[in-house]
């Protein structure tokens, strides 16, 4: 008796079904401050524990 | 866990992704971020809520839409975006809050197995970087594609 073996798919990468590119992302969210609030935060963490050296 | 994940917008320097979570509190856009910080080829993972008919991203909201294993596999997705057009990057991500820093170490933790085939993922204790753990608390994580 066959037995059909499924295909193993990816359960991670991204394939192009997975996304559409939108130009009018590019930039959008330049100016939204929680996000440069992160990006210091990100910055004083570097400053005080330094890049992982593991 | 990671394969049921919502369909992605980027932008075309893939730096910037929207997905919409659909759930019990209905549809709403998530917004991902990838910032250089003033380390080269370092950025910070921003994530958060736009606001129902404005562009005000709001990263301090619960949504509550039931589907947060769905959301956190969507921006593991973004990694992998990023990450393909950025290989050299490494990424920081910080919760806006202690329970969301909480949530993210969850999510890692449920799906480690899988993202440590092509990541290194890294938590901040109270004194340094060590390698993630389970069970582990930490201030932020530092993710990096595996080469």
């Amino acid at each position: 008796m066959k037995i059909k073996q499924k295909a193993k798919a990816s359960v991670k990468k991204p394939t192009q079904k997975d996304y559409t590119i939108k130009p009018s992302l590019q930039g959008k969210y330049d100016d939204q401050p929680v996000f440069q609030d992160k990006v210091d935060r990100a910055n004083f963490i570097l400053k005080k524990f330094g890049i992982p050296k593991i | 866990m990671l394969d049921n994940r919502y369909h992605i917008d980027s932008s075309p320097d893939f730096l910037d992704f929207e997905f919409v979570s659909i759930g019990t509190k209905g549809a709403i856009t998530k917004v991902v971020r990838y910032r250089e910080i003033n380390v080269k080829d370092i950025y910070n993972l921003g994530f958060g809520d736009k606001e129902t008919g404005t562009d005000y991203i709001n990263d301090l909201v619960v949504t509550n839409n039931n589907d947060s294993q769905k959301v956190l596999a969507t921006v593991a997705r973004t990694l992998y975006l990023f990450t393909d057009h950025y290989p050299h990057a490494s990424i920081i991500a910080t919760g806006s809050t202690s329970a969301r820093t909480r949530l993210y170490r969850m999510g890692i933790s449920t799906n480690l197995a899988a993202i440590e085939q092509d990541f290194d993922v890294l938590g901040l204790t109270d004194e340094d970087w060590e390698v993630f753990r389970k069970n582990m608390t930490y201030h932020a994580f530092w993710v990096r594609r595996k080469h």
